[in-house]
């Protein structure tokens, strides 16, 4: 064992090298981020002209565009299943089916909406394009015939989202959650870039925080800040990471993320592919990869498409346990897609997604709880033995909180310049403070929740969904 | 190894993010400043138009001269969305005239210039402009746009072409909807649609010598979708048309209008090698067909296209009774594809 001066001298060398690596990886990420942010505001403006250069009134009044299924895949959505098929009844557009995957719910859910829209069993004979679970039973509406409820065993979101794929003989479907509320107005400008866009099979658009709006059948009448404190922060959360994290890849081929809640992809595209793969947390992003993979793989274009409009509007959770077990279950789903498609890493022949995507989403989003934990506590450790610099500290916390507020205000004056959902004083500065709030407890919690991931991995490789608290959309305030 | 920076420089990149974050919000109050001025002071300026537009319709739009309205009335941003408005919520003749009017003193000049312009907006504001209060002196630019490379222009400009009610624009429009994508057609369908009977007319002619597959297509098209005559002449030269598409559009266009002739051409086309014809026969065959159809549906039932045996089964139960008593027939063991797409159409609601 060498002598304890001798182990200061190498352990400040060590510290020194740590001391430049997380400079460095400060200053690269970051970087990056504030690129994807420029990015971002190009393309954002870019669409809010195109926006008002639309005529989605022609599309509306149609009654021959390209038939739409609506997937919503519900388990145990008792509280909010009949608000969401309600409010997909009330969009504007035409040609729609309406089709619910109950994936073996223990409570109500199929009961409702047996009530509710007067369900009779039918005997549906169209082939299995993708293997599922096996369905119990198929029922169509008989006061609304575009109705269909497919109720199978219990396997988890992507594979209801493939039973509904398998009985959908439209030539698009678009997905969404049962807690959440979409946006008529805004749905109709992601159908009209869907389909007015020929060579593109897979699209996404924003989506963000409903808990705080006044809601009604027809959509949000009034967007506010919630009252809780954990869901104010995600109102932050949600808009800094679809405008930065979805549109600032729209100018390198789109996203690599389409989020399972607000999704809207070619049919035959999906089935081609053999749909979501069930064994994954976070199926959404897994697909997003393989379908640029496979793309890239037959010479086609790869690229996805994205929306900044608010097409979806969510209940978020409220509770740190709900939204702990949430972001562990979503770094889990991240972890999951980047090993299955660990071959496109830094592989020239997959172009800009894997010389560039997936690195930056390995490096700065998977790794980033890691380093972010082993800064805090190495810092720690070093002010415990007297080799931290304590300048350098003090100026590296400042800045990390510094650039993550800039992030978030450069945000929120982008949606001044184009959607102006938060319009209000009030609203802007509440979330100017949250913004700031969310670097003092919560982002330590995050990073937690975030190597919780890693832990649950080298645990047992496996992992449940964690329940979330329902509180349906009539009682959010 | 040597840190790689000191405080000195630290210090600097703190100022430049403090920098970065005063102009973020300052940039932040500034938009909300300006967004929230100029929203009021444009609805303030629209209100303002919609009053005197309102008194002119009543009291006689011909009177409008050059500087009736004043320059920050007449400025495009407020005097195009004002009178889209009112045309969407008036039908009115005193309000044709107006926009004719208030077009021609105050926005065509704007769009002759823009229809050939690099931003794409101005040349979409110019289509608008030209859909607005299209006139015949209007067709140069008018046909300009309708070969602009953005759907979102093209589109816009074939309302105006058509509304101008000139044939020869129509036709245009009919190539451009015949070269789009399927999916993209039904814009240019309802262009003609909303131009009304003459336009129809005029469509008709085009069709009858027209000896032009793309614009076949889309005249085709239209009918399928708007076929208020005999459609077996129009469409007799394109019966037997080797391509699918045609073949199909024909389909749905002899669905619509019910006769013996249209009853056989739809069971031939259950024999169609193309599965899309036959799933549309199969519908049609269900809509306008009778019992004399059942062999022929009997034999679809078994056909290698889920769709179609499920499109056969539904026009079988269509048929009332003898259709039923077909389909509850079918055995799984001998028929099991024909009996899951019977046992499909008799569960149904």
């Amino acid at each position: 064992m060498p002598p304890a001066s001798t182990f200061y001298q190498i352990y400040f060398e060590y510290y020194t090298a740590f001391e430049n690596g997380i400079l460095v990886y400060y200053l690269a990420v970051n970087g990056i981020y504030l690129l994807l942010f420029f990015g971002a505001f190009y393309s954002v403006l870019r669409r809010q002209m195109k926006i008002e250069a639309e005529h989605v009134e022609i599309m509306l009044q149609s009654e021959d565009t390209a038939a739409v299924s609506l997937i919503v895949p519900a388990y145990n959505e008792e509280e909010t299943i009949a608000f969401c098929v309600q409010t997909l009844f009330n969009l504007s557009y035409r040609q729609k089916n309406i089709i619910i995957v109950n994936d073996g719910s223990t409570d109500r859910t199929l009961q409702i909406l047996k009530d509710a829209y007067g369900l009779r069993r039918i005997h549906y004979s169209q082939p299995e394009a993708i293997k599922t679970q096996p369905v119990k039973n198929f029922y169509q509406s008989v006061d609304y015939p575009n109705l269909f409820v497919v109720d199978k065993f219990n396997g988890g979101s992507g594979d209801a989202v493939n039973a509904g794929i398998n009985v959908c003989s439209t030539h698009y479907f678009f997905v969404t959650d049962a807690d959440s509320l979409v946006d008529n107005e805004e749905m109709s400008r992601l159908l009209r870039f869907m389909i007015s866009r020929t060579g593109l099979a897979a699209c996404g658009g924003s989506i963000r925080v409903a808990n705080g709006c006044e809601i009604q059948l027809r959509g949000i009448t009034k967007v506010g800040f919630p009252t809780n404190y954990l869901a104010s922060i995600q109102v932050v959360e949600y808009l800094r990471s679809f405008f930065v994290g979805r549109m600032g890849w729209d100018l390198i081929g789109g996203p690599i993320i389409i989020s399972g809640a607000c999704a809207f992809f070619q049919t035959d595209v999906v089935k081609d592919l053999g749909g979501f793969d069930p064994e994954m947390i976070g199926q959404d992003f897994e697909f997003t990869l393989r379908y640029k993979k496979e793309m890239m793989d037959n010479n086609e274009d790869p690229t996805t498409g994205f929306i900044p409009e608010p097409v979806i509007w969510t209940e978020v959770p409220t509770t740190l346990k709900s939204l702990g077990n949430q972001r562990t279950r979503w770094h889990l789903g991240l972890a999951q897609g980047l090993w299955k498609h660990l071959g496109l890493t830094f592989n020239p022949r997959y172009g800009l997604v894997g010389l560039f995507s997936v690195p930056f989403f390995i490096f700065a989003d998977l790794f980033a709880p890691i380093i972010e934990f082993l800064g805090y506590f190495l810092i720690g450790f070093d002010f415990a033995i007297g080799a931290a610099r304590a300048f350098f500290v003090v100026y590296l916390i400042l800045l990390t909180i510094g650039f993550g507020w800039l992030l978030s205000i450069f945000c929120l004056a982008l949606e001044q310049l184009t959607f102006r959902k938060y319009s209000s004083f009030r609203d802007i500065s509440k979330f100017l403070l949250f913004s700031l709030m969310e670097n003092i407890g919560y982002r330590q919690l995050h990073v937690l929740w975030r190597l919780r991931a890693f832990w649950r991995i080298a645990a047992s490789g496996a992992y449940h969904w964690g329940d979330i608290a329902r509180k349906g959309f009539k009682k959010i305030k | 190894m040597k840190p790689l920076l000191d405080e000195n420089i630290l210090a600097k990149v703190a100022i430049v993010e403090l920098s970065l974050l005063f102009v973020a919000i300052l940039l932040m109050v500034i938009v909300k400043v300006y967004y929230t001025k100029k929203n009021r002071s444009t609805k303030e300026s629209q209100e303002e138009l919609k009053n005197i537009l309102l008194d002119w319709i009543f009291s006689g739009a011909a009177a409008v001269e050059k500087d009736a309205l004043p320059k920050r009335l007449a400025s495009w941003q407020v005097l195009l969305p004002v009178l889209e408005q009112f045309s969407e919520k008036l039908d009115d003749e005193a309000l044709e005239q107006l926009k004719i009017r208030l077009a021609a003193l105050y926005l065509k000049p704007l769009a002759r210039i823009w229809t050939c312009k690099r931003s794409w907006r101005k040349r979409n504001t110019a289509a608008r402009i030209y859909y607005l209060a299209p006139e015949r002196d209007d067709q140069k630019e008018i046909l300009t746009l309708i070969h602009d490379k953005s759907f979102l222009i093209r589109s816009i400009a074939a309302h105006a072409g058509v509304k101008t009610g000139r044939p020869f624009l129509i036709e245009e429009v009919l190539k451009l909807m015949g070269r789009e994508h399927v999916r993209r057609r039904h814009i240019y369908r309802h262009a003609i649609k909303i131009g009304g009977w003459n336009v129809y007319e005029i469509v008709i002619d085009i069709y009858k010598n027209s000896r032009n597959a793309v614009v076949d297509v889309a005249c085709l098209d239209i009918f399928s979708h708007e076929m208020a005559t005999d459609p077996h002449k129009l469409i007799e030269r394109h019966v037997e048309s080797p391509s699918p598409e045609i073949r199909l559009i024909i389909a749905r266009i002899v669905s619509k209008y019910p006769s013996r002739q249209s009853l056989q051409m739809l069971k031939n086309y259950l024999g169609d090698p193309n599965p899309a014809v036959r799933l549309e026969a199969a519908k049609g065959v269900g809509i306008l067909g009778d019992a004399s159809c059942i062999e022929q549906l009997k034999k679809s039932l078994s056909d290698n296209d889920w769709q179609v045996r499920a499109q056969s089964a539904l026009a079988l139960k269509s048929f009332g009774e003898e259709g039923v008593q077909v389909l509850r027939s079918l055995h799984p063991d001998t028929e099991p594809e024909a009996y899951e797409a019977g046992r499909y159409a008799l569960t149904l609601p």
